[in-house]
């Protein structure tokens, strides 16, 4: 990529050619705001919050303008302040952003925008128009239109990234809302559920179902790893409230997912805090299960092993290692069969 | 209930590529019956063709002269833009619904008729209008209307060329021997169903002098040198738009923006129903300057007359020889096909329009990249206006420095200007570049109807200014209205008497902003609802002084924010309708301010 | 995969054979789709049930199950037969191509329409000249391909085209098996297999022997191959095994032919199962340990592409749960082995050791970089794709492989073929899926995908609860009438205990690698009169 200088700020930095202003300046650390933006999916340029001066004169959206060789941008002054306040009042006037009872609140990122310009009253004069309110309809999705700024993001991110193209603009101009099919319910439509506009979605306006009820946003806390299902090898960050209960997942953008997930990934984790895990060692005496010690169990089943060794030999012992353990794991089983047992009856369920 | 079969056969003449969703709907709501677009037959559309749901879903909420509900065998569309609503059209709703006793929205109880609230024909001269199905009528008086709707009453529903001779393009050309008329001239003298007359009255020399004497580059430099500047409202030099165009093998496109939806606007329909093969011709020769090989005609769905003869002529340059490959013996091959819209002013902006030919919801692009880098398909593009490319052939033909004799220095050539409203004769005039309002008003016009007194001009269309009696004489080309804070746009002059009231003229143009905003960026989006909040509250005379700042605020704000044009527009009409009717605007702040225009127009659409 | 998923983007086209890549490796599926939706990249799918992919497909093969071989030998044989097959590629990296072409010749389109039965023999041209034009074209498959008794031949068929139209050792091309489990690929590597050792050493080798009994410091390291899944269970029955150790498996749903998993499981003497959950199999156990589940434990793990991935402890263990490497330390141990493995980490450091393709991962490097196997030393990014320049064995052996018809045809009593899978919103057994409210809530039991024409000839309505039955068993499950399969053929997806698809399947093996035949076998519809 040909390499091109100019300046923001008037700070010198420099970015590849056909790089928009914004993707060099967000890597640069300028933090221009913005809402219909998202590096994983194509430009959209619609909410205008992005608005830079370019060369002194010129108002351009910095998600859509390439940087070009020897510009100066300026990513704020009193105009663009102005102007942003504007978007930002027309937003808020045009929806029912209320913070108070949004699945996003602390997780919003028009609520930041609105802190960060001080925006401080709604003109509750302007008639809203009610959209669309939908938390039953589907399993895994909720959706409040009413929280929606229209940003095209969850549309993209279906068409885009998932390829399902459940979602859609309709209507026109002041009466713009979104439709999944053909007018259908969220939940009647093609929509797979994978989330993927969920995690993209810069307000409340779609959520899960699994983060009703579950703590707020700024009190989550994350940790990566890698989903249990099939061989793509999800890198996933799992949400926990301060209980300890999962809340949520978010596909990770290092993994070779690039931050997708299917339904499985994105909702199937709620097994492992289900009750009906095994928590005890079970020895079945007389036919009937009985918890046990580990030392209890353990010793039982070495024991049984040194018998039967001793009495059939080692190919009479045999063990099955598992897909859906560690390396480390299926490491040690084939080591014990190998080493300790002696024989090479191990297997797993590559086949199957 | 159409069939799987009916369906598929659609879709099997129209092609299923998402580019052709408009023809497959259009042909599906026609063959309906009563003019709908079921759920269950765009289940099966998105079925066949593999375009998604939600994509059909946005495309037909997008574009007004779809529907899914139920109508009727007739749909009566009645206009009320602008020209429409200066010359009574609220009167017209009163009309049909004394006949037949329906409002917008509703089917009569026999199931024939269902009306509906349009915008702008196009045939801004007879206003008000109507259009029953894709037939056109004028001049509507309730007499009128009672016989129209009478004669519906015992015909089948027909989708094809049936408008009136009053509409027909070349009635709509003033008779008046002062025009100079270049691009008129042969209105009315060639037969727009016959390539053999255009031919005999000189047509086609152009292209074929142009391929015999020129190259690429040589017309290019000649359009360049005439000064030619579109014609469409933003006057961006035609010459040089077309050396922006890449040069190389790649497959590039020619498009002729023929959305002519302006309100006040009806000269490229003018051309395209009495002159086509002048268009086709036009767009030949920018096919040969700029190495494009196919040409793309985007009309009005409204348009029917003007789609068919074009349709009609294309087949006959294709069967003479004017299209196809290897034309004239050269290695310059072209094709034209048309594109049709479905009612959606937005549309006329040439990325929406884009957009539009893609089987999309008119969604304005940001640019860059300008069509000429990415346009239809992502190829090079390069779009004009329909009077720009017919302006081209007399140029090629005579030269740039004839071109340039007439018009001002920096804009040269003729001019179409759109006359209507409160005047005695309106109508089409082409007339030098810089031709003033009061030449247009007073002798073109001949004059504010009934012996009334001027009170102000809008010239530009919707998006533009309002004229006090202070610029009656500023010449109207594009430099000198840009330098007077105004604009020419598409050359509409829409003349108002002491009658029309300011605070209702500018609530119907926003409310015209409002419908035809896309939706997509947030200023124009919210913007254009809240201007059209805060017009109703001045008609509704439950406003405060401050309002008008809001409103200039907001305006200003789309005008800085916007993607497009469309958002941007506002400002100019409100801000010069206040600078002249200030004080009419305070008037109406007052809830006991006395205002019949408002009254008629909250009675008629806010009800 | 000899590729990487992030090639994706890299193939002119795809040829997703086997494979309902949407459902079952879902992310992968989108990435194909928006190549071939959003890009205008070809296509072309072989599958015998109208998957999603089919429908932007440029061509679409709706074969008979198990009739694989026959199809890629088609396309094959017109590659040849046009000569517009890679023969710079072919000469210089591969041999065997005479005797292949000679087997080839009969596989002419009418023969292989016929075997397949398909109606498009033309397609298998237009197709096959496609592929020849596609540069590269990636080949992706999964258990589609493999789940036969002929399913080596079936995976050496792919490798054939691939070598054929030079698209192997290149940037996205290559032969992509999708792994069907989040470790299958790991489980692999690490030698949890009956015959290798890990990195796929054979066990068979007494310089291998050598080397393990050094590196573990024992002696007497068996060299006989031992048993497979299948044949555990046949030796179970024969009496000749007593004991199994099972870690996080569920055989009784997962084998074919469940009862004679079950009778297996009833004959053992002793029988361990280590599982987050008491599962269908564990009620056979004589011992249940509870394990940890995956959001527990920290390790590697290594996907489909050879990706080495850290799992992080999301959460603390369930109740008195442990990881799976202690219970099995501890086994060892208490049987007089002395491992002193204090965390994973540990035991990955001895992997490195002994694997040569793991030697240059450290926990350290799989945090921040992505490296792929091989990776023989730290300084070494890792490895994109395979056959670089030169495959493994030096050429590329093109072996010309005959079609060979499924272990079970159908017949009159059993007419109909039982073809099994999963869908997007399960997995295998149901363990995880069946026990998370909003998977199980979206789809909460199982069916059978009848053809409308067969629903008529049985006279079956849509969600009505059937039988079908095999030589081996007979389930009760709901209808679902659907023309994605052709007609005569059915699909059950085998996560649901309650009509358990595999109490139906076969358990004949493909005679080298031991793959049950889950993809094909047959079966009959009863309409149950009530």
């Amino acid at each position: 990529m040909q390499e091109i200088k100019f300046t923001i700020n008037g700070k010198d930095v420099t970015g590849g050619k056909g790089q928009t202003i914004l993707e060099i300046a967000l890597k640069n650390g300028f933090d221009i705001p913005y809402l219909c933006y998202h590096p994983k999916i194509s430009k959209t340029g619609a909410c205008r919050m992005c608005i830079v001066r370019v060369n002194e004169v010129m108002l351009k959206t910095a998600c859509t303008e390439p940087a070009m060789e020897g510009m100066k941008v300026i990513t704020e002054d009193e105009e663009i302040i102005k102007i942003r306040k504007g978007i930002l009042e027309l937003l808020l006037a045009e929806g029912d952003h209320n913070c108070l009872y949004c699945d996003a609140n602390g997780a919003c990122e028009l609520q930041t925008l609105v802190h960060r310009y001080n925006i401080d009253q709604v003109a509750y004069e302007y008639p809203k128009r009610n959209r669309e309110i939908d938390y039953e309809s589907s399993e895994g999705l909720k959706r409040n239109e009413n929280r929606c700024i229209l940003c095209g993001r969850c549309v993209k991110a279906c068409g885009e990234i998932q390829l399902s193209n459940v979602w859609s603009f309709t209507d026109r101009g002041g009466h713009t809302h979104l439709t999944s099919g053909l007018y259908e319910k969220i939940g009647d439509s093609s929509c797979v559920k994978c989330g993927a506009c969920v995690q993209l979605c810069p307000t409340g306006s779609l959520s899960f179902q699994t983060v009703l009820g579950r703590g707020e946003n700024w009190e989550l806390t994350k940790e990566s790893s890698i989903c249990i299902y099939c061989g793509v090898g999800c890198k996933i960050d799992y949400y926990k409230n301060k209980e300890g209960l999962l809340v949520k997942t978010i596909g990770h953008d290092d993994g070779p997912n690039r931050g997708h997930l299917c339904v499985k990934g994105r909702f199937g984790f709620d097994f492992i805090q289900n009750g009906k895990r095994l928590s005890k060692p079970l020895i079945k005496r007389n036919g009937v299960f009985e918890e046990a010690s580990w030392d209890e169990a353990l010793d039982l089943v070495a024991s049984k092993f040194i018998e039967i060794k001793d009495k059939y030999g080692p190919d009479s012992i045999a063990a099955l290692s598992s897909a859906k353990c560690t390396n480390e794991e299926n490491y040690l089983m084939q080591k014990i069969m190998r080493a300790v047992i002696g024989t090479n009856n191990v297997d797993h369920c590559a086949r199957l | 209930m159409l069939t799987t079969e009916d369906i598929k056969g659609v879709i099997e003449k129209r092609g299923s590529s998402k580019e052709h969703l408009m023809f497959i709907l259009r042909d599906l709501e026609n063959i309906s019956g009563n003019n709908q677009l079921e759920i269950d037959v765009l289940e099966k559309v998105a079925e066949i063709t593999k375009i998604p749901k939600s994509t059909i879903a946005g495309f037909v909420g997008f574009y007004t002269m779809f529907k899914t509900n139920p109508r009727a065998p007739f749909i009566i569309r009645v206009c009320k833009s602008g020209p429409c609503h200066v010359m009574g059209a609220r009167t017209i709703f009163d009309a049909v619904e004394r006949n037949l006793g329906i409002k917008p929205g509703e089917a009569t109880p026999d199931g024939l008729f269902y009306l509906e609230q349009c915008e702008c024909l196009g045939v801004c001269s007879v206003a008000p209008a109507m259009m029953i199905n894709y037939d056109i009528h004028g001049n509507l008086t309730e007499k009128k209307i009672k016989q129209i709707l009478e004669s519906y009453k015992s015909q089948k529903a027909i989708f094809g060329e049936k408008c009136g001779p009053e509409v027909e393009g070349k009635a709509c050309v003033i008779d008046d021997d002062r025009q100079t008329k270049r691009l008129l001239v042969m209105v009315g003298k060639v037969d727009p169903l016959s390539i053999d007359s255009y031919i005999k009255n000189g047509g086609y020399a152009a292209i074929r002098k142009a391929i015999r004497e020129y190259s690429s580059d040589d017309v290019i430099n000649i359009v360049k040198d005439s000064g030619l500047s579109g014609r469409g409202g933003a006057g961006f030099p035609a010459g040089l738009k077309w050396s922006f165009m890449p040069k190389g093998d790649m497959q590039k496109y020619v498009i002729c923006n023929a959305d002519e939806g302006e309100p006040g606007t009806f000269k490229d329909r003018v051309l395209m129903e009495e002159n086509p093969h002048l268009i086709i011709e036009g767009m030949l020769l920018c096919g040969y300057a700029t190495g494009a090989t196919v040409g793309y005609i985007y009309v009005r769905g409204e348009f029917r007359r003007a789609i068919e003869r074009l349709q009609r002529a294309i087949d006959q340059a294709r069967e003479s020889r004017m299209l196809g490959k290897h034309l004239s013996g050269s290695t310059f091959s072209f094709d034209i096909f048309i594109k049709e819209g479905g009612g959606a002013y937005v549309c006329g902006e040439e990325s929406s329009l884009m957009n539009s030919m893609e089987g999309k919801r008119g969604f304005p692009r940001f640019r860059p990249p300008f069509p000429a880098g990415a346009g239809f398909m992502g190829m090079p593009s390069n779009v004009n206006n329909v009077e720009t490319y017919a302006s081209v052939p007399m140029i090629i033909e005579h030269g740039a420095t004839w071109y340039k004799s007439l018009g001002t220095e920096k804009c040269s050539g003729t001019k179409l200007y759109c006359l209507s409203g409160k005047l005695n004769r309106t109508g089409l005039v082409e007339l030098p570049m810089g031709t003033t309002l009061r030449e247009l008003i007073d002798i073109y016009g001949k004059g504010i109807k009934d012996g009334k007194t001027f009170k102000f001009a809008q010239v530009g269309g919707s998006a533009g200014g309002v004229f006090g009696e202070d610029l009656l004489d500023l010449p109207l080309d594009i430099d000198q209205t840009i330098k007077a804070g105004v604009t020419l746009g598409s050359g509409v002059v829409l003349a108002c008497d002491k009658d029309t009231c300011a605070v209702d003229f500018l609530l119907n143009i926003i409310s015209f902003f409002a419908h035809e905003s896309c939706g997509q960026c947030v200023p124009c989006r919210v913007g254009t609802s809240q201007l059209h909040f805060l017009a109703k509250k001045f008609a509704m005379r439950t406003a405060v002084e401050k309002d008008i700042d809001s409103m200039i605020e907001k305006a200003q704000l789309m005008k800085q924010a916007s993607l497009c044009a469309l958002g941007q527009s506002p400002i100019l009409p409100i801000t010069t309708t206040l600078k002249y009717f200030r004080e009419e605007f305070l008037n109406h702040c007052n809830t006991r301010y006395s205002c019949p225009e408002c009254d008629m127009t909250l009675e008629r659409f806010y009800r | 995969m000899t590729n990487s998923i992030r090639e994706v983007p890299l193939s002119e086209g795809f040829l997703v054979i086997g494979s309902n890549t949407t459902e079952n490796h879902p992310v992968i599926g989108s990435m194909i789709m928006k190549e071939v939706i959003n890009q205008g990249k070809k296509l072309i799918v072989v599958d015998p049930r109208e998957i999603e992919l089919s429908r932007y497909a440029d061509y679409y093969f709706q074969i008979k199950p198990g009739t694989n071989i026959a199809i890629l030998n088609g396309f094959m044989h017109v590659l040849i037969k046009e000569g517009i097959f890679n023969k710079e590629y072919v000469e210089k990296r591969c041999e065997g191509f005479e005797a292949m072409a000679k087997i080839l010749e009969k596989y002419n389109p009418e023969f292989v329409a016929e075997i397949c039965g398909i109606d498009n023999p033309e397609d298998i041209v237009k197709a096959a000249r496609l592929m020849a034009q596609l540069k590269p074209m990636a080949l992706y498959y999964a258990m589609g391909i493999t789940q036969f008794v002929s399913g080596v031949n079936g995976v050496k068929s792919t490798a054939n085209l691939q070598m054929l139209l030079g698209n192997l050792g290149i940037p996205g091309g290559g032969v992509n098996p999708l792994r069907g489990q989040n470790n299958v690929q790991g489980a692999c590597d690490m030698g949890a297999l009956n015959a290798v050792y890990p990195a796929y050493q054979p066990v068979a080798s007494e310089e291998n022997k050598e080397k393990f009994e050094k590196a573990w410091g024992v002696s007497g390291l068996p060299t006989k191959p031992g048993l497979t899944i299948v044949e555990m269970f046949n030796a179970a029955v024969a009496g000749n095994l007593k004991a199994v150790y099972e870690m996080g498996e569920n055989p009784v749903m997962s084998d074919p032919n469940q009862h004679h998993v079950i009778e297996a499981l009833e004959a053992l003497n002793f029988f361990v199962v280590q599982d987050i959950f008491f599962t269908e199999t564990a009620q056979y156990a004589d011992v249940v340990l509870p394990a940890c589940s995956f959001l527990e434990k920290e390790g590697t793990v290594t996907n489909t592409e050879r990706r080495i991935q850290p799992m992080h402890r999301v959460l603390p263990p369930w109740g008195d749960a442990r990881d799976d490497w202690w219970i099995t330390m501890q086994i060892a141990n208490r049987m007089g082995a002395q491992w002193d493995y204090k965390k994973p980490e540990d035991i990955f450091e001895e992997i490195r050791m002994v694997t040569p393709s793991y030697a240059g991962i450290t926990y350290e490097r799989v945090e921040k970089e992505l490296i792929q196997w091989p990776c023989p030393a730290k300084d070494h990014p890792g490895t994109q794709y395979l056959h670089k320049e030169k495959f493994s064995r030096g050429l590329g052996l093109l072996t010309g492989i005959d079609y060979t018809p499924p272990a079970e045809e159908t017949d009159t009593d059993y007419p109909v073929i039982l073809t099994t899978g999963r869908i997007l919103e399960h997995f295998h057994t149901g363990t995880m899926t069946r026990n998370s409210k909003i998977l199980d809530e979206i789809v909460p039991e199982g069916f059978v995908e009848i053809h409308p024409n067969d629903a008529k000839i049985y006279n079956i309505t849509d969600g009505e609860v059937i039988s079908i039955s095999s030589r081996r068993g007979s389930i009760r499950i709901r209808a679902r009438v659907t023309d994605r399969s052709k007609p005569n053929v059915v699909f059950i997806p085998f996560h649901f205990f309650e009509a358990a698809a595999n109490e139906l399947t076969i358990d004949a093996l493909d005679p080298t690698c031991k793959i049950p035949e889950y993809k094909v076998c047959s079966c009959k519809i009863e309409k149950i009169y009530l």
